[in-house]
Parts: C-alpha cells; structure tokens; sequence
C-alpha cells in the first residue's frame, strides 16, 4: 500500500495542499495515469456528492479515457467540497484487491450499506471509511494539525478558521482535530 | 370466502393516480439495473473499482442513488461532463 509514502509527501507541502498535487503523486505511487476530474450536474450534493470510476481497458471508457481513471463530483459543491470529494475519492487509487467494488453485486450491495450500515461492514466500506480518514490526513500536514487542535481545543480559532486555512468542508474540522484522529491515521501508515 | 376482487379501490386515491404510482415504481426500480449496466457494462464505463461519496440526506434511497449515478456515468460516457483541471476555476 502507498498511502504511507502520499502521506508523507505531504507533510512538507504548505496549505492549501493543491488537489493536484495530490492526485499527480498519488498517482504515481499507485502506478496508474493521473485520474480526471470532472463536474457532473446529473448529481445533487444531497443524494450523491461525487464518485471514482477506474475503467477495465477494454471497455469502452478504458479505451476512450486511455485507462485513466474518473473523479466526479456535483457541480454545485462549493471549493471545499469539491476538494474535499475529490481527494476522498482519490485515495481509492489505493484500494486493495478485496476493497474494490467490480461487480453489479458488489455495487448493489455498497448502496444498500450506505442507506441500511451494516454491523459488520464489507471490505469495501471499510475502504470508504478509510479513505474519509486518509483524505483529511493528505490535506493537513500533521505539525500542523497539532497546532491547529491546540488552538481549537483553547478556543481561539473556530473550525471556520480551521475550513478556511485548508480549505476542507467545517464539518469535517472536528474529526480532524479531535482526540481520535492521530489514531486511527496511524492505523493506516 | 375471501375475494380478492372485491376490494374497492381506496377512496383517497384515482384508479389513475394508483396507475401512475405502478408506473413510478416500475421507472424507480429500474435505476439501480442502469446504474450497474452503465457502469459495469463493457459498453460502459467497465468499471473495476467503483466507489461514491453519499450525499447530506441520508435518508435517498438507493434507487434515487442508483438514478443520479446513472445519468451522470451516461453523461461521461458520452463525453458531456466538463473537465476539471483547477477546482477554483469551475
């Protein structure tokens, strides 16, 4: 797995990390093209915020894309979330064999876990949930999220400010900064 | 003896509004089998991974789901979604 080595990549890059850097060395570490992003506005922010496809060569996709893989996301996402979705989904390059949905079963059964979550999640959940860790953990070097959590934790900065400087959605400031993080990112290096 | 027949249809509700709701329920459950065909058909876009990162309602359903992804899988195929190389200029 090369997700330890994008992290580390990482960690000397100032914030905003651009998307792109990420995507590009992502890409290499896994070994594939570079994934295209796209804005799709067949999809709403309230049903479905965006997706990674990554084509067999030979379909017809695999051919016209020349394998790249797809990133897409809602159109009417504001920057952060577009950011946010698009390096989730990137962290996908990364997905082991058994983590992959490749099959229409497979597929059914992700979007049953998602309306109805399961007690034991699939492996291809747990890649989901991974990668929403593994995302937050590219876009803050982690010197830097210590100085952010003690800041939060004395209140004075608000998770705006946090949203702001790294340019991620707010909501998501409180897992980052939260007790739990260094955790479970650890569980992943 | 019971007598399925018999039911009246109920009296909130049109034989036509009841034949309108079959005829939803027949399109709705068709989403999910053209998401998998779009996205795992070799005619489509094939593919060997697929993931998705749900919306803020966690109450749509998968068939709302399976509709929205395949619209927008018909649309990349088809080449009619924007490509995005700076997420500040989109």
């Amino acid at each position: 797995m090369s997700f330890p080595a994008l992290y580390e990549y990482c960690q000397s890059l100032s914030v905003p990390i651009g998307h792109k850097l990420i995507l590009e060395e992502a890409a290499r570490l896994a070994g594939v093209p570079i994934p295209k992003v796209f804005a799709s506005s067949e999809l709403l922010p309230s049903a479905v915020r965006g997706y990674f496809v990554a084509p067999n060569d030979d379909s017809a996709f695999g051919r016209q894309a020349h394998g790249a893989p797809a990133i897409v996301f809602a159109r009417e996402l504001n920057r952060c979330w577009r950011r946010f979705v698009v390096v989730k989904e990137a962290m996908h390059l990364f997905d082991e064999p058994l983590q992959k949905t490749g099959t229409e079963g497979e597929f059914a059964a992700l979007l049953n876990e998602f309306s109805a979550p399961s007690v034991d999640r699939s492996r291809a959940m747990q890649a989901e949930i991974a990668c929403f860790w593994m995302a937050l953990g590219v876009l803050c070097p982690e010197l830097l999220r210590q100085e952010l959590a003690r800041d939060w934790h004395n209140g004075e900065i608000t998770e705006q400010d946090v949203a702001m400087q790294l340019r991620i959605p707010a909501q998501y400031v409180p897992f980052l900064l939260g007790e739990p993080f260094k955790a479970i990112i650890s569980r992943m290096l | 003896m019971h007598d399925p027949g018999n039911h009246p249809t109920p009296p909130h509700r049109t034989p036509d509004q009841t034949k309108r709701t079959r005829i939803r329920s027949i399109e709705m459950a068709t989403n999910l089998n053209k998401a998998q065909e779009l996205i795992f058909g070799k005619d489509g876009l094939g593919a060997s991974n697929f993931k998705m990162f749900p919306g803020s309602d966690r109450d749509a359903t998968s068939e709302e789901i399976s509709g929205q992804l395949a619209a927008s899988a018909r649309a990349l195929l088809a080449g009619n979604l924007q490509e995005v190389t700076d997420l500040d200029d989109c």
